[in-house]
């Protein structure tokens, strides 16, 4: 059909109703008098002309309803008059709406808020060129990742020929800014030149790195964050090309990177891998090097995978003794990246999933209750000649309307709601500093209303529907309970079934949580203050380093309130090196097999600092300088594991690197969890070498990051400020940095964990409060509707407690349906977040029977407020009642 | 709530419609007169189906109303085809034909 006139008609008959109707009228009339007259000249007389014409025509407004029907526009009209009504009805009853939407609006601004996160974190692409290319290449030892050495990533950028672009890069670096104004310490990255090019990011000023400049002796280059050229140098735009000393080394800079690049950790420089290779020169060493890749067009991840392991192969040959056993794993970019936030993410959405269940059920048993007083209008409605489509379009207006208003408060709270997220969230959970609502979210905050709308809408619309008409009208208003108390019943059921999942599930947390808490790290985290020192000297001025650490602690030591200050270089919680040693006297492991440790490098006081327990043998002490025989402590682990059966004391090892010194045991002192609480390094073997005895001459090189410990007999953060001021006095050009306690490095790592669980307690709690307004609406409103019948008990002689235990057993029977639902949705449902549980199983039974037993209190409460009031009734009055 | 309706019915009196419109503008009266006229008294069609037909077609862009004087001075609105109308008329008036020999055809052959 022609759409131009049908646009034409429809837009007349919207905007201008009034004169097509005026015009149909105006036709009528003519048609009329056109007939009237013509039975005129039959012989009529002008009465019984007109009368005739009349008939013949059979009713003016019945033709206008005919024609009025088949205009262009006509569901349209409907709609605005149905949108019209129920804006009418929902400004009159302001209490029911207002509690409607705000209810929507928890149920949606939840759903909202936690699907910004998920759209961020997990469906928005990375912030790279062609991000679907990216993957990261691992080494693995029996399948366990260990790291890349640099020498095989140089060998894999030759040889590969399934990716382009292999890039390397070291985060977490740091360097002393020295020079101009205050020194400062930068995070920095050590980077393959191809870093920004493979992630498909130009510098905003300056240049690339060039590829000889990734070389051992090139003119040392550096590349600034957009944040650094800012804050510290104000913008200026001849930077480019201007020296800045980093670490007592003079780098030039060449380029600045754009204000939203990031890459794992913050960093503000980049500097040439390349220039420090000789550090990275072993292939069995694990320095922390990451590397990534761009596959070629047109290759998978699979062949990727091949081809790198046809290299790690050949490698295994070239060099059978670092590189026996290595294999390789090639990774999507986006996987690595937030792989491991997914479970905690999608169980956060199941749960509000779960509360705008609830909300839903809510607002519809509000309806329900509606429904019923309006059910005499509806029947006359239908009467008038309403139909049933009608009728329910009407109805689903309303809700739609409802649930529209509930998606619009339920944003505005997810904006303050995602803020309010995104300013208590823990490192450690990427991509955070791109949070932000966007076309996607919207769309879904608008699926979600209309389809909660639905929902909530479909109750009383198929029941209104539903009704015998002349038995409504007859009976007035008495009958129109029954459906209500059936949907209702299955309304409570519902919401305290999803209620108990939610519990439960937040339970299980909260318990993982506690678990977790009373685990013990091995060392007493309380009163310890740590901080880094990233201590600049050049290579040969190994004296004057040892002169200021010691000067150092003696000053820190004689601060009021520190009872033991201690240095080390390697600390629980915040990282050490792991490498690989060779015990004497023990055949040799099969080769690429050589037993790996944490090694902490400390001095003799770590231990009462830290306060970790002696099992064998002794302690560091004075008497070990760098003179004497080099010592070495070992923990439990590394004592069963390596000397089952046998007196580890006396024994002697080494590290694994050509020239290392021998060390005799001395002690075994107790193993002490190193990443995290949740046992992943419970059964990696420890060990500690003394700081005294570092040569002179490598003493600079231990010093880039040195931490200093210090126990106190007050608050530690107390005196933070104290002991920096030592360290001014010292020497300002040292820069101090992560300064924490013990205590905020062992939260730090459980933070991830304590933030979904807050988070899940918050979404069950909602839900408990929801589900408890629920019942509570659903038992009053069945006690209303029973007033009559408790009168007349009343007036039989019932007591107050037989009236409260009468409405409680009604209420209680639906809530232990609703338990006994919710205890087998809990028990298929929390498998799903095994990854997210510590030390307690995912049916654990105590969880489940504390918080069946917790929702049946209150909804117990929910139940009993009712009941009072059924005993309040007066047997006369509700005798009169209808 | 619209009324279940005949499809075959309601074409049928498009089709009257517009033929009847084909040899000039006339108004809703003479409509249904040129229609019971031409069906030779078969279809005698009532204001609550002429009027909706009218308005539909003309809503479809087939006919175009404007008011003018009858043949005894009343105001009157009259209604005419317009070009698409009388290609509609034309492709309809084919489509009848097509079906009603079909029909015919069968009805025959039993």
């Amino acid at each position: 059909m022609a759409l131009l006139p049908r646009l034409a008609s429809l837009w007349r008959n919207l905007t201008d109703k009034e004169s097509a109707d005026h015009e149909l009228n105006e036709e009528l009339r003519a048609h009329v008098d056109l007939l009237t007259e013509r039975k005129l000249s039959e012989g009529l007389n002008a009465e019984q002309a007109r009368r005739a014409a009349l008939v013949e025509v059979g009713g003016i407004e019945q033709v206008k309803e005919r024609v009025r029907e088949v205009r262009t526009g006509r569901p349209l009209e409907d709609l605005v008059q149905d949108l019209h009504y129920a804006l009418r009805g929902l400004r009159k009853h302001r209490g029911f709406t207002t509690i409607a939407v705000l209810t929507l609006a928890l149920g949606i601004g939840a759903n909202t808020a936690i699907f910004t996160v998920i759209n961020t974190v997990l469906l928005r692409p990375l912030p790279y060129d062609q991000p679907d290319q990216l993957v990261v290449l691992m080494e693995t030892v029996s399948e366990r990742p260990v790291g890349v050495s640099y020498p095989n990533f140089v060998d894999w950028r030759t040889q590969t020929t399934a990716l382009e672009n292999v890039a390397a890069v070291r985060t977490r670096e740091s360097f002393n800014l020295t020079g101009a104004g205050e020194s400062e310490r930068l995070a920095g990255r050590l980077v393959s030149a191809n870093f920004l090019a493979t992630l498909g990011v130009k510098p905003i000023r300056g240049r690339d790195f060039m590829a000889e400049e990734d070389q051992p002796g090139a003119n040392p280059v550096v590349i600034i964050s957009d944040a650094l050229w800012q804050r510290r140098f104000g913008a200026d735009e001849t930077i480019i090309g201007k020296q800045l000393t980093l670490s007592g080394q003079q780098f030039t800079v060449i380029g600045i990177t754009p204000p939203n690049f990031q890459y794992a950790a913050e960093a503000d420089v980049n500097v040439p891998i390349g220039l420090s290779a000789d550090r990275f020169k072993l292939r069995t060493k694990d320095p922390g090097i990451f590397a990534f890749a761009r596959l070629k067009p047109g290759t998978s991840i699979a062949s990727a995978n091949a081809d790198l392991n046809t290299i790690a192969a050949r490698l295994e040959q070239q060099y059978p003794d670092t590189n026996t056993g290595r294999r390789m794993r090639v990774d999507s970019l986006r996987e690595s990246v937030v792989g491991d936030i997914r479970p905690t993410l999608l169980t956060l959405l199941g749960a509000v999933g779960f509360v705008l269940l609830i909300a839903c059920a809510n607002v519809a048993n509000l309806l329900l209750t509606r429904a019923a007083g309006r059910q005499r209008e509806m029947a006359i409605r239908t009467a008038l000649g309403a139909g049933r489509m009608r009728i329910l379009r009407q109805l689903f207006t309303e809700s739609t309307v409802l649930a529209l208003a509930g998606g619009v408060v339920g944003l505005l709270l997810a904006i303050s709601g995602t803020r309010l997220i995104a300013s208590y969230i823990p490192e450690g959970i990427p991509r955070m500093s791109e949070l932000g609502i966007d076309a996607r979210v919207l769309l879904f905050t608008l699926g979600a209303s209309l389809l909660t709308g639905v929902f909530f809408g479909l109750a009383p619309a198929l029941q209104s529907s539903d009704n015998n008409l002349t038995e409504t009208l007859k009976e007035g208003e008495r009958n129109s309970s029954r459906g209500h108390n059936r949907a209702g019943s299955v309304l409570v059921i519902s919401e305290v079934a999803l209620t108990l999942v939610l519990l439960v599930g937040a339970g299980l947390l909260v318990k993982s949580f506690w678990r977790l808490s009373k685990v013990n790290p091995g060392f007493n985290p309380e009163n310890v203050l740590a901080m880094q020192v990233a201590v600049s000297a050049r290579p040969e001025e190994g004296a004057k380093v040892d002169g200021f650490l010691t000067e150092l602690q003696s000053r820190v030591k004689a601060l009021p309130g520190v009872q033991s200050v201690s240095v080390s270089n390697g600390l629980p919680f915040e990282g050490a090196n792991f490498p690989p040693f060779v015990i004497e006297g023990q055949p040799p492991p099969a080769q690429g097999q050589e037993p790996n440790g944490i090694l902490y490098t400390v001095n003799a006081d770590y231990f009462k600092t830290m306060q970790i327990e002696l099992v064998r043998g002794r302690l560091f002490s004075s008497q070990d300088t760098r003179e004497s025989p080099q010592v070495a402590l070992i923990d439990e682990v590394f004592a069963r594991q390596y000397f089952p059966n046998q007196d580890p004391l006396g024994r002697r090892f080494k590290l694994n690197v050509p020239g290392a010194e021998s060390h005799e045991i001395v002690g075994v002192v107790r193993h002490v969890e190193h990443t995290s609480l949740e046992g992943e390094t419970t059964n990696t073997a420890e060990f500690y070498f003394n700081f005294d005895q570092i040569p002179i001459a490598t003493l600079p090189r231990y010093v880039r990051r040195v931490n200093l410990l210090a126990r106190t007999s007050v608050e530690p953060l107390s005196l933070a400020g104290p002991v920096r001021n030592q360290i001014a006095a010292l020497d300002k050009d040292q820069a101090v940095f992560n300064v924490r306690t013990m205590e905020q490095a062992l939260s730090r790592s459980v933070a991830a964990r304590r933030f979904s669980m807050i988070l899940l307690a918050v979404f069950a709690m909602l839900a408990l409060v929801l589900a408890a307004v629920g019942i509570y609406g659903v038992i009053s409103y069945s006690v209303a509707q029973r007033t009559r019948e408790v009168g007349i008990r009343m007036a039989l002689g019932a007591r107050t407690i037989d009236v409260i235990k009468l409405v409680v057993r009604d209420g209680l029977k639906l809530v232990l349906i609703g338990i006994g639902v919710g205890l087998a949705g809990a028990f298929a449902l929390t498998r799903l977040m095994t990854t997210l549980l510590f030390g307690v199983t995912p049916t654990d039974a105590l969880t489940y029977a504390t918080v069946a037993l917790g929702l049946v209190v209150v909804a117990l409460i929910a139940c009993c407020i009712p009941a009072r009031r059924a005993t309040k009734i007066d047997p006369l009055v509700a005798l009169r009642f209808e | 709530m619209k009324e279940p309706r005949n499809d075959l019915l309601k074409g049928t009196l498009d089709l009257l419609v517009l033929q009847s419109l084909s040899l000039g503008p006339l108004h809703g009266l003479g409509v249904s007169d040129r229609i019971s006229q031409i069906t030779k008294g078969a279809f005698n069609v009532k204001p609550g189906s002429l009027f909706p037909a009218l308005y539909r077609l003309e809503e479809a862009g087939w006919l175009k109303s404007s008011w003018g004087e009858s043949d005894n001075n009343r105001r009157a609105k009259y209604y005419r085809l317009t070009k698409t109308g009388q290609r509609q008329l034309r492709v309809e008036t084919e489509s009848w034909q097509r079906v009603s020999l079909a029909i015919t055809t069968a009805l025959k052959a039993t």
